[in-house]
Protein backbone atom coordinates (compact mmCIF):
# COMPACT_ATOMS: atom_id res chain seq x y z
CA UNK A 1 0.00 0.00 0.00
CA UNK A 2 3.07 2.24 0.18
CA UNK A 3 2.61 2.79 -3.56
CA UNK A 4 -0.08 5.35 -2.74
CA UNK A 5 2.63 7.56 -1.23
CA UNK A 6 4.02 8.10 -4.73
CA UNK A 7 1.07 10.45 -5.32
CA UNK A 8 2.70 12.82 -2.84
CA UNK A 9 5.92 13.17 -4.82
CA UNK A 10 5.24 16.90 -5.21
CA UNK A 11 5.70 17.16 -1.42
CA UNK A 12 8.79 14.94 -1.24
CA UNK A 13 10.40 14.02 -4.58
CA UNK A 14 11.89 10.59 -3.73
CA UNK A 15 8.39 9.27 -2.97
CA UNK A 16 7.94 8.88 -6.75
CA UNK A 17 10.23 5.84 -6.51
CA UNK A 18 7.42 3.98 -4.74
CA UNK A 19 5.54 4.02 -8.02
CA UNK A 20 8.03 1.54 -9.51
CA UNK A 21 7.39 -2.19 -9.09
CA UNK A 22 11.13 -2.92 -9.14
CA UNK A 23 11.85 -0.58 -6.22
CA UNK A 24 8.92 -1.94 -4.23
CA UNK A 25 9.97 -5.53 -4.98
CA UNK A 26 13.42 -4.90 -3.53
CA UNK A 27 11.78 -3.23 -0.52
CA UNK A 28 9.40 -6.17 -0.12
CA UNK A 29 12.18 -8.75 -0.24
CA UNK A 30 14.29 -6.85 2.31
CA UNK A 31 11.28 -6.30 4.59
CA UNK A 32 10.28 -9.97 4.48
CA UNK A 33 13.88 -11.01 5.09
CA UNK A 34 14.11 -8.65 8.05
CA UNK A 35 10.77 -9.78 9.53
CA UNK A 36 11.78 -13.43 9.07
CA UNK A 37 15.11 -12.86 10.82
CA UNK A 38 13.43 -11.04 13.70
CA UNK A 39 10.48 -13.35 14.28
CA UNK A 40 12.33 -16.58 13.42
CA UNK A 41 14.10 -17.05 16.79
CA UNK A 42 11.02 -15.82 18.68
CA UNK A 43 8.73 -18.31 16.93
CA UNK A 44 11.23 -21.18 17.23
CA UNK A 45 11.69 -20.53 20.95
CA UNK A 46 7.91 -20.39 21.41
CA UNK A 47 7.37 -23.56 19.36
CA UNK A 48 9.95 -25.35 21.52
CA UNK A 49 8.29 -24.16 24.72
CA UNK A 50 4.96 -25.41 23.41
CA UNK A 51 6.61 -28.65 22.27
CA UNK A 52 5.49 -28.17 18.68
CA UNK A 53 7.90 -30.85 17.55
CA UNK A 54 7.17 -34.43 16.68
CA UNK A 55 8.79 -37.55 15.38
CA UNK A 56 7.09 -37.69 12.00
CA UNK A 57 10.40 -37.65 10.19
CA UNK A 58 11.22 -41.00 11.70
CA UNK A 59 7.98 -42.47 10.46
CA UNK A 60 8.31 -41.03 6.97
CA UNK A 61 11.88 -42.20 6.55
CA UNK A 62 11.36 -45.66 7.99
CA UNK A 63 14.71 -47.41 8.55
CA UNK A 64 16.53 -44.16 8.15
CA UNK A 65 14.93 -43.06 11.38
CA UNK A 66 18.13 -43.52 13.33
CA UNK A 67 19.87 -40.73 11.44
CA UNK A 68 16.97 -38.44 12.20
CA UNK A 69 17.00 -38.75 15.95
CA UNK A 70 18.24 -35.20 16.28
CA UNK A 71 15.20 -34.04 14.33
CA UNK A 72 12.66 -35.74 16.49
CA UNK A 73 12.28 -32.71 18.71
CA UNK A 74 12.79 -30.07 16.03
CA UNK A 75 9.68 -27.92 16.06
CA UNK A 76 7.42 -27.80 13.04
CA UNK A 77 4.90 -25.10 11.95
CA UNK A 78 7.79 -22.98 10.65
CA UNK A 79 5.49 -22.13 7.74
CA UNK A 80 4.08 -19.50 10.08
CA UNK A 81 7.40 -17.61 9.91
CA UNK A 82 7.15 -17.53 6.10
CA UNK A 83 3.46 -16.62 6.24
CA UNK A 84 3.86 -13.68 8.61
CA UNK A 85 6.88 -12.35 6.69
CA UNK A 86 5.19 -12.62 3.28
CA UNK A 87 1.86 -11.30 4.46
CA UNK A 88 3.19 -8.24 6.28
CA UNK A 89 5.67 -7.37 3.57
CA UNK A 90 3.26 -7.88 0.65
CA UNK A 91 0.45 -5.86 2.23
CA UNK A 92 2.94 -3.07 2.90
CA UNK A 93 4.65 -2.90 -0.51
CA UNK A 94 2.22 -4.30 -3.10
CA UNK A 95 -0.40 -2.13 -4.74
CA UNK A 96 -3.85 -3.54 -3.92
CA UNK A 97 -5.56 -5.02 -6.98
CA UNK A 98 -7.61 -8.11 -7.65
CA UNK A 99 -4.53 -10.24 -8.45
CA UNK A 100 -2.64 -9.43 -5.25
CA UNK A 101 -5.80 -9.72 -3.13
CA UNK A 102 -6.62 -13.16 -4.51
CA UNK A 103 -3.00 -14.36 -4.19
CA UNK A 104 -2.84 -13.31 -0.54
CA UNK A 105 -6.33 -14.66 0.10
CA UNK A 106 -5.41 -18.12 -1.20
CA UNK A 107 -2.16 -18.04 0.77
CA UNK A 108 -4.00 -17.14 3.98
CA UNK A 109 -6.89 -19.53 3.39
CA UNK A 110 -4.52 -22.47 2.91
CA UNK A 111 -2.27 -21.57 5.83
CA UNK A 112 -5.19 -22.22 8.20
CA UNK A 113 -5.78 -25.94 7.38
CA UNK A 114 -2.02 -26.53 7.21
CA UNK A 115 -1.61 -25.00 10.64
CA UNK A 116 -4.54 -26.98 12.01
CA UNK A 117 -3.07 -30.17 10.56
CA UNK A 118 0.28 -29.54 12.25
CA UNK A 119 -1.41 -28.46 15.48
CA UNK A 120 -3.49 -31.65 15.71
CA UNK A 121 -0.46 -33.80 14.91
CA UNK A 122 1.94 -32.28 17.40
CA UNK A 123 -0.23 -30.94 20.20
CA UNK A 124 -3.08 -33.44 20.24
CA UNK A 125 -0.79 -36.27 19.08
CA UNK A 126 -3.33 -37.08 16.38
CA UNK A 127 -1.20 -38.90 13.78
CA UNK A 128 -3.63 -38.29 10.91
CA UNK A 129 -3.98 -34.55 11.48
CA UNK A 130 -7.09 -32.95 10.05
CA UNK A 131 -9.60 -35.15 8.29
CA UNK A 132 -9.15 -35.54 4.53
CA UNK A 133 -12.58 -34.10 3.84
CA UNK A 134 -11.75 -31.04 5.92
CA UNK A 135 -8.55 -30.41 3.98
CA UNK A 136 -10.39 -30.91 0.68
CA UNK A 137 -13.15 -28.58 1.87
CA UNK A 138 -10.61 -25.82 2.67
CA UNK A 139 -8.86 -26.26 -0.67
CA UNK A 140 -12.15 -26.34 -2.59
CA UNK A 141 -13.52 -23.35 -0.69
CA UNK A 142 -10.36 -21.31 -1.28
CA UNK A 143 -10.33 -22.19 -4.99
CA UNK A 144 -14.04 -21.42 -5.48
CA UNK A 145 -13.83 -18.05 -3.70
CA UNK A 146 -10.60 -17.10 -5.50
CA UNK A 147 -12.05 -17.98 -8.89
CA UNK A 148 -15.31 -16.26 -8.02
CA UNK A 149 -13.45 -13.04 -7.25
CA UNK A 150 -11.39 -13.30 -10.43
CA UNK A 151 -14.46 -13.92 -12.60
CA UNK A 152 -16.41 -11.18 -10.88
CA UNK A 153 -13.84 -8.40 -11.05
CA UNK A 154 -13.71 -6.53 -14.38
CA UNK A 155 -9.90 -6.34 -14.34
CA UNK A 156 -9.55 -10.12 -14.31
CA UNK A 157 -12.87 -11.51 -15.58
CA UNK A 158 -11.82 -11.97 -19.22
CA UNK A 159 -8.10 -12.52 -18.72
CA UNK A 160 -8.40 -15.38 -16.23
CA UNK A 161 -10.41 -17.39 -18.77
CA UNK A 162 -7.53 -17.55 -21.25
CA UNK A 163 -5.39 -20.68 -21.31
CA UNK A 164 -1.82 -20.21 -22.51
CA UNK A 165 0.86 -22.85 -22.96
CA UNK A 166 4.61 -22.45 -23.45
CA UNK A 167 6.06 -22.09 -26.98
CA UNK A 168 2.82 -20.71 -28.46
CA UNK A 169 2.20 -17.06 -29.30
CA UNK A 170 -1.54 -17.06 -28.70
CA UNK A 171 -3.97 -18.47 -26.17
CA UNK A 172 -4.85 -22.13 -26.78
CA UNK A 173 -8.30 -21.54 -25.31
CA UNK A 174 -9.27 -17.85 -25.42
CA UNK A 175 -12.43 -18.25 -23.35
CA UNK A 176 -12.37 -21.24 -21.00
CA UNK A 177 -15.56 -22.45 -19.37
CA UNK A 178 -15.53 -21.61 -15.67
CA UNK A 179 -15.91 -25.26 -14.66
CA UNK A 180 -12.79 -26.27 -16.61
CA UNK A 181 -10.90 -23.36 -15.10
CA UNK A 182 -12.08 -24.31 -11.61
CA UNK A 183 -10.94 -27.90 -12.14
CA UNK A 184 -7.54 -26.84 -13.46
CA UNK A 185 -6.83 -24.30 -10.71
CA UNK A 186 -7.94 -26.82 -8.09
CA UNK A 187 -5.70 -29.48 -9.60
CA UNK A 188 -2.71 -27.12 -9.61
CA UNK A 189 -3.29 -25.94 -6.04
CA UNK A 190 -3.76 -29.45 -4.64
CA UNK A 191 -1.04 -30.96 -6.82
CA UNK A 192 1.64 -28.44 -5.90
CA UNK A 193 0.61 -28.39 -2.23
CA UNK A 194 1.15 -32.13 -2.07
CA UNK A 195 4.33 -31.97 -4.16
CA UNK A 196 5.90 -29.37 -1.84
CA UNK A 197 4.75 -31.42 1.14
CA UNK A 198 6.55 -34.48 -0.26
CA UNK A 199 9.66 -32.44 -1.05
CA UNK A 200 9.77 -31.12 2.52
CA UNK A 201 11.63 -34.16 3.79
CA UNK A 202 15.20 -32.85 3.98
CA UNK A 203 16.59 -29.72 5.60
CA UNK A 204 16.25 -26.74 3.27
CA UNK A 205 15.14 -28.75 0.25
CA UNK A 206 11.56 -27.53 -0.23
CA UNK A 207 12.21 -23.94 0.75
CA UNK A 208 15.33 -23.68 -1.43
CA UNK A 209 13.41 -24.92 -4.48
CA UNK A 210 10.54 -22.53 -3.63
CA UNK A 211 12.98 -19.60 -3.85
CA UNK A 212 13.92 -20.47 -7.44
CA UNK A 213 10.25 -20.88 -8.41
CA UNK A 214 9.38 -17.54 -6.81
CA UNK A 215 12.31 -15.88 -8.58
CA UNK A 216 11.21 -17.11 -12.00
CA UNK A 217 7.56 -16.28 -11.33
CA UNK A 218 8.58 -12.81 -10.17
CA UNK A 219 10.30 -12.22 -13.52
CA UNK A 220 7.37 -13.72 -15.45
CA UNK A 221 4.82 -11.67 -13.50
CA UNK A 222 6.78 -8.51 -14.25
CA UNK A 223 6.88 -9.37 -17.96
CA UNK A 224 3.17 -10.28 -18.04
CA UNK A 225 2.23 -7.01 -16.38
CA UNK A 226 4.34 -4.86 -18.68
CA UNK A 227 2.75 -4.23 -22.09
CA UNK A 228 6.07 -3.50 -23.86
CA UNK A 229 7.83 -6.60 -22.53
CA UNK A 230 4.78 -8.80 -23.12
CA UNK A 231 4.53 -7.56 -26.71
CA UNK A 232 8.25 -8.12 -27.29
CA UNK A 233 8.26 -11.62 -25.79
CA UNK A 234 4.92 -12.51 -27.41
CA UNK A 235 3.48 -13.57 -24.08
CA UNK A 236 0.09 -12.72 -22.66
CA UNK A 237 -0.26 -9.17 -21.35
CA UNK A 238 -2.26 -9.25 -18.12
CA UNK A 239 -2.67 -5.70 -16.73
CA UNK A 240 -2.02 -5.49 -13.01
CA UNK A 241 -0.15 -8.77 -12.61
CA UNK A 242 3.14 -6.88 -12.37
CA UNK A 243 2.20 -6.37 -8.72
CA UNK A 244 2.59 -10.12 -8.21
CA UNK A 245 6.33 -9.47 -8.62
CA UNK A 246 6.15 -7.74 -5.24
CA UNK A 247 4.39 -10.77 -3.75
CA UNK A 248 7.05 -13.07 -5.25
CA UNK A 249 9.80 -10.81 -3.89
CA UNK A 250 8.23 -11.02 -0.42
CA UNK A 251 8.16 -14.79 -0.80
CA UNK A 252 11.84 -14.86 -1.78
CA UNK A 253 12.81 -12.73 1.23
CA UNK A 254 10.69 -14.79 3.61
CA UNK A 255 12.01 -18.10 2.26
CA UNK A 256 15.60 -16.84 2.54
CA UNK A 257 15.03 -15.96 6.18
CA UNK A 258 13.36 -19.31 6.79
CA UNK A 259 16.20 -21.14 5.05
CA UNK A 260 18.58 -19.52 7.55
CA UNK A 261 16.88 -21.51 10.31
CA UNK A 262 15.88 -24.51 8.19
CA UNK A 263 19.40 -25.19 6.87
CA UNK A 264 21.09 -28.37 8.04
CA UNK A 265 20.79 -29.17 10.93
CA UNK A 266 17.33 -27.61 10.89
CA UNK A 267 16.09 -25.61 13.87
CA UNK A 268 12.56 -25.64 12.50
CA UNK A 269 10.51 -27.38 9.80
CA UNK A 270 7.90 -25.62 7.68
CA UNK A 271 5.37 -28.43 8.15
CA UNK A 272 1.99 -28.52 6.44
CA UNK A 273 1.54 -24.89 7.51
CA UNK A 274 4.14 -23.94 4.93
CA UNK A 275 3.83 -26.57 2.22
CA UNK A 276 0.05 -26.44 1.79
CA UNK A 277 -0.05 -22.65 1.53
CA UNK A 278 3.06 -22.25 -0.64
CA UNK A 279 1.71 -24.82 -3.10
CA UNK A 280 -1.59 -22.95 -3.24
CA UNK A 281 0.08 -19.59 -3.74
CA UNK A 282 2.35 -20.62 -6.60
CA UNK A 283 -0.43 -22.73 -8.13
CA UNK A 284 -2.89 -19.86 -8.30
CA UNK A 285 -0.24 -17.36 -9.44
CA UNK A 286 0.62 -19.63 -12.36
CA UNK A 287 -2.90 -19.15 -13.73
CA UNK A 288 -2.94 -15.42 -13.04
CA UNK A 289 0.19 -14.77 -15.12
CA UNK A 290 -0.88 -17.31 -17.77
CA UNK A 291 2.01 -19.70 -17.10
CA UNK A 292 0.32 -22.82 -15.67
CA UNK A 293 2.32 -25.32 -17.70
CA UNK A 294 5.55 -23.39 -17.20
CA UNK A 295 5.12 -24.10 -13.49
CA UNK A 296 5.44 -27.80 -14.28
CA UNK A 297 8.87 -27.01 -15.80
CA UNK A 298 10.00 -24.40 -13.24
CA UNK A 299 8.81 -26.51 -10.31
CA UNK A 300 10.44 -29.58 -11.88
CA UNK A 301 11.88 -30.77 -8.56
CA UNK A 302 8.44 -30.73 -6.94
CA UNK A 303 6.96 -32.58 -9.94
CA UNK A 304 9.80 -35.11 -9.85
CA UNK A 305 9.24 -35.76 -6.14
CA UNK A 306 5.49 -36.22 -6.59
CA UNK A 307 5.92 -38.47 -9.63
CA UNK A 308 8.45 -40.63 -7.79
CA UNK A 309 5.83 -41.39 -5.14
CA UNK A 310 3.10 -42.00 -7.74
CA UNK A 311 5.34 -44.36 -9.77
CA UNK A 312 6.63 -46.13 -6.66
CA UNK A 313 3.14 -46.81 -5.32
CA UNK A 314 1.72 -47.57 -8.78
CA UNK A 315 4.51 -49.99 -9.72
CA UNK A 316 4.31 -51.70 -6.32
CA UNK A 317 0.56 -52.25 -6.64
CA UNK A 318 0.85 -53.34 -10.30
CA UNK A 319 3.59 -55.91 -9.66
CA UNK A 320 1.83 -57.19 -6.56
CA UNK A 321 -1.33 -57.65 -8.62
CA UNK A 322 0.55 -59.38 -11.46
CA UNK A 323 3.09 -61.50 -9.58
CA UNK A 324 1.90 -61.54 -5.99
CA UNK A 325 5.03 -59.75 -4.82
CA UNK A 326 5.22 -55.97 -4.88
CA UNK A 327 8.39 -54.51 -6.38
CA UNK A 328 9.83 -51.04 -5.94
CA UNK A 329 11.21 -48.74 -8.63
CA UNK A 330 13.26 -46.70 -6.15
CA UNK A 331 14.98 -47.75 -2.95
CA UNK A 332 12.63 -45.34 -1.23
CA UNK A 333 10.17 -42.61 -2.20
CA UNK A 334 10.05 -39.60 -2.41
CA UNK A 335 13.12 -39.69 -4.59
CA UNK A 336 15.42 -37.68 -2.28
CA UNK A 337 15.35 -40.65 0.13
CA UNK A 338 16.36 -42.95 -2.74
CA UNK A 339 19.64 -41.06 -3.03
CA UNK A 340 20.09 -41.03 0.73
CA UNK A 341 19.69 -44.81 0.69
CA UNK A 342 22.38 -44.92 -1.98
CA UNK A 343 24.72 -43.31 0.52
CA UNK A 344 24.62 -39.63 -0.45
CA UNK A 345 24.85 -37.36 2.59
CA UNK A 346 21.76 -35.24 3.23
CA UNK A 347 23.47 -31.95 2.38
CA UNK A 348 24.71 -33.38 -0.93
CA UNK A 349 21.21 -34.46 -1.91
CA UNK A 350 19.82 -31.03 -1.01
CA UNK A 351 22.52 -29.09 -2.86
CA UNK A 352 22.21 -31.27 -5.96
CA UNK A 353 18.44 -30.85 -5.96
CA UNK A 354 18.93 -27.09 -5.70
CA UNK A 355 21.20 -27.29 -8.75
CA UNK A 356 18.44 -29.23 -10.53
CA UNK A 357 15.94 -26.61 -9.43
CA UNK A 358 18.11 -23.84 -10.90
CA UNK A 359 18.31 -25.82 -14.13
CA UNK A 360 14.53 -26.15 -14.25
CA UNK A 361 14.24 -22.43 -13.52
CA UNK A 362 16.49 -21.58 -16.47
CA UNK A 363 14.53 -23.95 -18.71
CA UNK A 364 11.33 -22.23 -17.59
CA UNK A 365 12.77 -18.80 -18.32
CA UNK A 366 13.85 -19.98 -21.77
CA UNK A 367 10.21 -20.66 -22.64
CA UNK A 368 9.63 -16.90 -22.47
CA UNK A 369 11.71 -16.36 -25.60
CA UNK A 370 11.06 -19.60 -27.46
CA UNK A 371 7.77 -18.83 -29.11
CA UNK B 1 -18.05 -7.04 36.22
CA UNK B 2 -14.43 -5.87 36.29
CA UNK B 3 -13.49 -8.97 38.27
CA UNK B 4 -15.09 -11.11 35.60
CA UNK B 5 -13.17 -9.26 32.86
CA UNK B 6 -9.95 -9.68 34.83
CA UNK B 7 -10.61 -13.40 35.24
CA UNK B 8 -11.39 -13.76 31.56
CA UNK B 9 -8.23 -11.85 30.61
CA UNK B 10 -6.16 -14.07 32.87
CA UNK B 11 -7.73 -17.16 31.32
CA UNK B 12 -7.09 -15.76 27.85
CA UNK B 13 -3.44 -15.06 28.70
CA UNK B 14 -3.01 -18.61 29.93
CA UNK B 15 -4.71 -20.28 26.99
CA UNK B 16 -3.28 -18.25 24.09
CA UNK B 17 0.10 -19.21 22.70
CA UNK B 18 1.07 -15.56 22.05
CA UNK B 19 1.08 -12.41 24.13
CA UNK B 20 -1.62 -9.77 23.98
CA UNK B 21 0.82 -7.36 22.28
CA UNK B 22 1.36 -9.89 19.49
CA UNK B 23 -2.38 -10.33 19.16
CA UNK B 24 -2.84 -6.56 19.02
CA UNK B 25 -0.29 -6.30 16.22
CA UNK B 26 -2.10 -9.16 14.48
CA UNK B 27 -5.45 -7.40 14.84
CA UNK B 28 -4.03 -4.14 13.49
CA UNK B 29 -2.57 -5.98 10.53
CA UNK B 30 -5.90 -7.72 9.95
CA UNK B 31 -7.44 -4.26 9.66
CA UNK B 32 -4.67 -3.27 7.22
CA UNK B 33 -5.40 -6.39 5.17
CA UNK B 34 -9.13 -5.60 5.19
CA UNK B 35 -8.29 -2.16 3.79
CA UNK B 36 -5.99 -3.81 1.23
CA UNK B 37 -8.82 -6.11 0.13
CA UNK B 38 -11.33 -3.24 -0.04
CA UNK B 39 -8.96 -1.13 -2.13
CA UNK B 40 -7.96 -4.04 -4.32
CA UNK B 41 -11.49 -5.14 -5.15
CA UNK B 42 -12.99 -1.71 -5.85
CA UNK B 43 -13.94 -1.25 -9.50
Amino acid sequence: MLSYLSEFDHVFGPLRLLHYITVRSVGAAITALFIGFVIGPIFIRRFRELKFGHGYIDERTGELGATYFDKKHTPTMGGLIIFVSVFFSAVLWAEPNVWTVVALFVYTALTVPGWRDDYLKVVHKNKDGIKSWEKIAWQTGATVIALGLLLWHPQSAAKIRELWVPFLKTAVIPHMHWSLLLGLIYLWIVGFSNAINLTDGLDGLAVGCTITVALVFGIMAYAAGNSIMAQYLLISYVPGTGELTVVCASLIGACMAFLWYNSHPAEVFMGDTGSLALGGLIGVMAFMIHQPLTLVIVGGVFVMEALSVIFQVGWFKYTRHRTGTGRRLFLMAPIHHHFQKKGWPETKVVLRFWVLSLGFALAGLATLKLR
Amino acid sequence: MSAMIKALTKQLDASLPFSRTTLLIGALWACAFATFVALGLRH
